[in-house]
């Protein structure tokens, strides 16, 4: 994925490059540091007279700069002030050397994202080795995703948290005991089975966004939510089955466990899942309509709220990525185009199109004999995100999706 | 093989990494290596530019040969031709 970053990084591959250490200070003290030119493989440590500071970091360029150690004596912090001054280094991570490190008041350091304070009178080779050690472990740990934000809260997750905490249904709701076996088909039963062997696939879907986002927090935090939700989805259904004397076989499970291929852009991943989502809400919303057993149609109803509210969250995360960069729109657009236009075998699933064995998609073709006009409903709400996505309200067909990706042919 | 083919033949290539040599008209497009949907698509794109025509979604999908992809192709930039004479 290719966007705008929040940290200027030269390199395309910014790990293998040199990273810089810069120690900054009065030159009477600079000397004295105890860090080598060179203390370890691709390291280099650069030592900067304070004013000629400002000067040091022009000349940089795009280099890679890790960790800046600024000595300061008599409590000086200006080479932070002009460090943090400059958005493309914020990344950098910073320590102080001072003496009498106690007395220095945190929230002026902290004002300035300084990592750590070293005490320069009783400075060891070692002591400062660690601290340097420690910045560029995480100046690495930081990494180069341009929606990070400054401050925890602010990442999109944590905005969006108590819309799903208060949706979220409770177990309680549920009277297992209250089923009425009568009421029930067996067509329905078998559907019963194809819906909670479909929802194992979401356990290898859980395993891939950790993967493909393994460097943020905000939609890994969604996504650990959004895996617990759907393994209650299996569980529920595995649940009323053996209520009504039916075992779901484990190996099902591990049909799905190995996890498919990672994406080439996050915004396409993101527009696939808004799609099998939005089928599913559909999906759970037409059985519950359909089944006379009242147990089985309250669960159905609670798991198509799930599914339609996590069509919402991951077209959040989405648009987050859109609003940013072109090419992501393309990529979703792509996506939504080929999983839209593409129902000559039936509806896709992940879960069916990485797994030609799994028996999720026969069981999808299953229910659209039922209701063939359940995909067209939540295919037209898929539309209408897309339509918010790219903020252009003529989109109003797949044919248009198809316009719309033409005029972005290079 | 006329111009058009030479191009539809170049596409589909370049955009699914085949090398010239191995781009057979009985070729099943499924057994190309690269050419999942997305870069289907890429290729339809392509040609649907090239040629100014519009390629129906069945065939987007449905086509099974490089061969009747080509066939395909020129029969919509004939059209198109006939129709940007009149
Ligand atoms: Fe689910
Ligand atoms: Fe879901």
């Amino acid at each position: 994925m290719k966007t705008e970053r929040a940290y200027a990084v030269a390199s395309p591959s910014p790990e293998r490059a040199v990273h810089r250490v810069a120690i900054v200070g009065p030159r009477r003290e600079l000397d004295g540091v105890p860090l080598a030119e060179a203390p370890w493989p691709g390291v280099l440590v650069d030592r900067v007279v304070d004013e000629a500071f400002d000067t040091y970091l022009d000349g940089l360029g795009g280099e890679t700069l890790a960790v800046v150690v600024v000595v300061a004596e008599a409590g000086d912090r200006g080479p932070l002030r002009v460090l943090r001054s400059r958005p493309e280094r914020l990344r950098t991570r910073a320590y102080v050397l001072a003496r009498a490190p106690a007395r220095l008041l945190s929230p002026v350091e902290d004002d300035w994202d300084v990592e750590g304070i070293v005490d320069l009178d009783r400075l060891t080779p070692e002591a400062l080795a660690h601290a340097v050690e420690n910045g560029l472990r995480a100046y690495r740990a930081l990494g180069t995703n341009p929606l990070i934000p400054e401050y925890y809260l602010d990442a999109t997750y944590n905005r969006i948290f108590d819309w799903f905490e208060t949706t979220k249904w409770d177990w309680r709701e549920l009277d297992l005991s209250q089923i009425r076996r009568d009421l029930l088909t067996e067509p329905e039963i078998d559907i019963l089975q194809e819906s909670a062997i479909i929802e194992f696939g979401t356990l290898p879907g859980a395993h891939n966004f950790l993967r493909e986002w393994a460097d943020e927090y905000s939609f890994s935090s969604w996504a650990l939510s959004w895996g617990a939700e759907e393994a209650r989805h299996s569980l529920v259904q595995c649940r009323y089955l053996h209520e009504i004397g039916i075992e779901v076989r484990a190996k099902h499970a591990l049909y799905k466990r190995e996890p498919y291929p990672i994406g080439e852009n996050r915004a396409a991943t993101l527009m696939m899942n808004i799609i099998s989502e939005s089928r599913a809400a559909e999906y759970y919303k037409t059985l519950a309509r359909l089944t006379r057993e009242p147990v089985l149609r309250t669960i159905w109803r609670l798991l198509g709220r799930d599914e339609s509210r996590h069509a919402r969250a991951f077209f959040v995360f989405c648009k987050e990525l859109v609003d940013r960069a072109e090419e992501n729109a393309v990529a979703a657009v792509q996506m939504a185009y080929v999983w839209l236009a593409d129902r000559r075998r039936g509806v896709k699933h992940p879960a069916g199109l990485f797994y030609p064995h799994s028996s999720s998609t026969s069981g999808l073709r299953q229910i659209e004999r039922y209701a063939p006009v359940m995909t067209d409903v939540a295919d037209r709400k898929v539309l209408a995100m897309i339509r918010n996505l790219l903020d252009d309200e003529s989109v109003q067909s797949v044919g248009d999706l198809k316009a719309y990706l033409r005029s972005k042919v290079a | 093989m006329n111009d058009v083919s030479r191009e539809v033949y170049r596409i589909v290539g370049e955009t699914l990494r085949v090398p010239p040599g191995e781009l057979r008209p009985d070729l099943p497009i499924r057994a190309i290596p690269n050419a999942e949907s997305i870069k289907m698509l890429t290729v339809i794109l392509k040609v649907e530019k090239q040629f100014d025509v519009e390629i129906p979604d069945e065939a987007t999908f449905g086509i099974e040969t490089v061969g009747q992809f080509d066939e395909l192709v020129q029969m919509l930039a004939a059209e198109r031709a006939a129709a940007n004479a009149r």
